[in-house]
This record gives C-alpha cells, sequence and structure tokens, in this order.
C-alpha cells in the first residue's frame, strides 16, 4: 500500500520510460502498424526526454519545448527516409507528450476564477508553447523538404 | 499539384466506364489518407499518382480539409473532373501509411496499373486496417495511466486517470454516432473530464488534481491539427494550413471553456 501514495522517481530513465509507454499506447489509439508504434514511442520518450532534461538543468521552458519538439521532428523525417513511411505517422504521436493541453484548461480557469494575473502567465506560456513546438517542426519541414529538393534535382539529371 | 504522364501509356481506347473509374478511385485514395488524419499535399499527391499510373495524361488534384477534387487529361485533351465532400474524420495511422506505400509503388511503376486491382488493394486496406473498438477504447484510457506517471504523479494519480479517461472514452464512443464536429466534441471532452475531477474530489485520497487532469485530457489535445497545419503550411497549403490551424485553436477554445463548467456545478467560484 505504501507503493500506492509514495512519491514517483523522477530520474530522466523514468521520464523517458513512462513517456514512451505512453506514446506507444496513444499510438495503438491512432490505429498504427506495430512497428510503427515502437518508433513512434521512442520518438515520444525522446523528445519528453529532452524537454525534462533542459527544464532541470536550468533553461527555460519554451527552449525546452522547442528542441524536444525539434528532435522528434528531425527523427521522424529520418526514420521516414530509412523505413519509407510518411513522417506523420511517427509525429503525429511522438509530439503529442509536449502538447500543452493541461495549460490551456488551467487558463481557462483561472480567468473565471478571478485570478487573472495567473490567466494570464499560463495563457502567455501556453501560446508560446504552441508557438515553440511549432516552429520546431516547421524547422524540420523546411529541411526536409529543401533535402528531398535537391535530392529529387539530382536524380533527374543522373 | 499537377503531374504529366509518361506518353506511351495514356488511355487509347476511350470508354465513358473508364473515365468513372479513373476518377473515383484517385479519389477514394485520396480521401482516404484525408479522412485518416493525413496531411493535403499527400493527399493531392496520392491522386495525382493515381489518376497518372490509370493512364491519365496530366492531373491535378486540389485538396483542402472538407474536399477532394481530381481533374485529369486523356489522351485527347479533353477535361473529366470530380469532386468529393469529406466529412467522416479519424485517425488511422495505418491507413495512411498503407494508402501512401501504394501510390508510392503506382509512380514507380512503369506500365498502366488496372483499375480493379487498384480499388481491390484499397478496399482491402479499408477493411483490413482496424483494430477492435474495445481495444482502441482500453488503448485511450490507457493513455491517461502513462502520461500520468510522465508528469511526476503517483500510482494513485494513474489508477484515477485510467478511471477518467475510460468514462471519457466511453461517452465520446457514445457520441460518435451522431457525427459532431470536433469543436462540440472537445467543448463535451473539457467538460466531463472536469465534473469528474471535481467528482472524485469526494474521495478521501491523497492525490494530484493538476496531473490527473492533465493526463486524461491528453486525449484530446488537438496535436494532429497543429502537426498537419504546419506540415501543410510548409508545404505551401496556404489554405488548408490556415483551416487546419483554425481547428486546433477551436479545440482549443472547446476545451478551456467545457473546463469551466466543472466548477460552475459544483460552486467553486463561490
Amino acid at each position: 500500500m505504501s507503493l500506492f501514495f509514495q512519491s514517483q522517481n523522477t530520474s530522466l530513465l523514468w521520464n523517458f520510460f513512462s513517456a514512451f509507454m505512453a506514446t506507444g499506447v496513444f499510438a495503438l489509439f491512432f490505429n498504427a502498424n506495430k512497428y510503427d508504434v515502437l518508433w513512434g514511442a521512442l520518438l515520444g520518450g525522446i523528445g519528453w526526454t529532452i524537454y525534462k532534461w533542459i527544464l532541470l538543468s536550468g533553461g527555460s521552458i519554451l527552449y525546452a519545448y522547442f528542441l524536444g519538439a525539434f528532435f522528434v521532428a528531425f527523427l521522424s523525417e529520418v526514420l521516414a527516409i530509412i523505413i519509407k513511411n510518411p513522417a506523420t505517422v511517427f509525429l503525429i504521436p511522438g509530439i503529442l507528450p509536449l502538447v500543452p493541453g493541461g495549460g490551456m484548461f488551467f487558463t481557462m480557469r483561472a480567468f473565471v476564477s478571478g485570478s487573472v494575473e495567473t490567466a494570464l502567465e499560463l495563457g502567455y506560456t501556453t501560446l508560446g508553447a504552441a508557438g515553440a513546438i511549432a516552429l520546431g517542426i516547421a524547422i524540420v519541414s523546411v529541411i526536409a523538404r529543401v533535402y528531398g529538393k535537391i535530392r529529387y534535382s539530382f536524380s533527374k539529371k543522373a | 499539384m499537377e503531374k504529366k504522364g509518361d506518353a506511351n501509356l495514356f488511355i487509347t481506347n476511350e470508354s465513358r466506364l473508364e473515365h468513372k473509374e479513373v476518377l473515383a478511385i484517385s479519389i477514394r485514395s485520396a480521401s482516404m489518407i484525408l479522412e485518416n488524419g493525413g496531411e493535403t499535399y499527400r493527399a493531392e499527391e496520392t491522386a495525382t499518382h493515381t489518376a497518372i499510373s490509370l493512364g491519365a495524361k496530366t492531373a491535378t488534384a486540389f485538396v483542402t480539409p472538407t474536399v477532394v477534387q481530381v481533374s485529369y487529361t486523356d489522351s485527347k485533351d479533353s477535361f473529366h473532373t470530380a469532386f468529393r465532400r469529406v466529412t467522416r474524420r479519424e485517425v488511422n495511422l495505418k491507413k495512411i501509411s498503407r494508402v501512401n506505400e501504394l501510390s508510392r509503388r503506382l509512380a514507380q511503376r512503369k506500365s498502366l496499373a488496372k483499375p480493379g486491382q487498384i480499388d481491390f488493394v484499397l478496399s482491402k486496406i479499408d477493411t483490413n486496417a482496424e483494430y477492435p473498438s474495445w481495444f482502441i477504447i482500453l488503448m485511450g484510457a490507457l493513455s491517461g495511466f502513462f502520461f500520468s506517471f510522465m508528469f511526476g504523479g503517483r500510482l494513485i494519480d494513474a489508477v484515477l486517470s485510467l478511471c477518467m479517461g475510460l468514462g471519457l472514452r466511453l461517452f465520446l464512443k457514445a457520441l460518435e454516432k451522431i457525427q459532431l464536429n470536433s469543436f462540440i466534441i472537445s467543448l463535451f471532452s473539457g467538460a466531463i473530464v472536469s465534473i469528474f475531477v471535481e467528482l472524485i474530489d469526494f474521495i478521501p485520497l491523497a492525490f494530484t488534481q493538476e496531473i490527473i487532469l492533465t493526463a486524461t485530457l491528453m486525449q484530446v489535445v488537438p496535436g494532429l491539427a497543429l502537426v498537419n497545419a504546419i506540415r501543410d503550411l510548409i508545404a505551401g497549403d496556404l489554405l488548408s494550413g490556415n483551416a487546419r490551424l483554425v481547428e486546433a485553436v477551436m479545440i482549443a477554445i472547446g476545451l478551456s471553456v467545457g473546463a469551466v463548467s466543472g466548477p460552475l456545478l459544483f460552486g467553486g467560484f463561490l
């Protein structure tokens, strides 16, 4: 019974494991293939671990969101080239741990309960997080697109 | 997205039936990508690849999040066009990757494909690619279990989040029959989760309300809409990208407005 109430281990390894499992289960919820589930889960674990690692080492939260999303998107594009599957199949589950779902919820609650300062702070963080994630994905998409175009034009000449 | 076909492979013996089949099959493949959570540019690529491999001279597709339009020219340069409104919306990554594989193979192949063949493969993908619904509901609920560990919760938080996730999933499954849009669904989800959280407040156990709430909500956050919006915007589909971005914002607004209903019902703001 003591395990039931004990505070969990908050090491990076535990963070990785729980994010891995959560993302894997969620990929199954999204009807992914058996092998794609494994890769998506790995990306989710890596993204969340990077986010957590930056936070623990004292970095800014928006930078943590950005770098987590960047790595998830980058690895999913690499996997897409290797496994020849659309990058979204890995990206959609992999990015999920980073999406600030709780942020929007608590922002609205704080607004309605009258604590405007908390609401504004939460709202800015949430919007910033969404923007940082978007930026991470966008930069990787641009890189992937440029790489694809270059490869296509070279293969045409040959 | 426009593409030119190989000059040797255009449809030569024109018959009305064949035009119908080319359009029907390319629209079907594109809408399968769109309905299951793929990006719009991928749907356009799939439609053009399919039409070209069936013998079109040039093929163009215009896809937005709600409609698929395909137009192609035959060997006599006359146009054939059809469009289909897409209303069904779910997420099935397996179908996306299978249809994408089919379109990749069609793009690489040197000879004309038979319409019946592609139609058969698409039907097979459509029927074979789903897990049973109890499994999906269970997985959705189980994700809350692991998400609450991820947010630093303890076992009690995880178990409560699992129960709440199961309740939310069953409720959404019941709503599936009347086909609501994503805004209303997220509004209901936010309301359900916030009411559940107020209810479990009566259980005399030491748990963290915030963690349970956040972990359960992860099931309905607009992650997919956000990812697709950005990928469409970068691909140059400004219209679809904007529509998807608005969808993500609408889901977020729905969740937060729904979130207020719990405290309102239980007098949290008194």
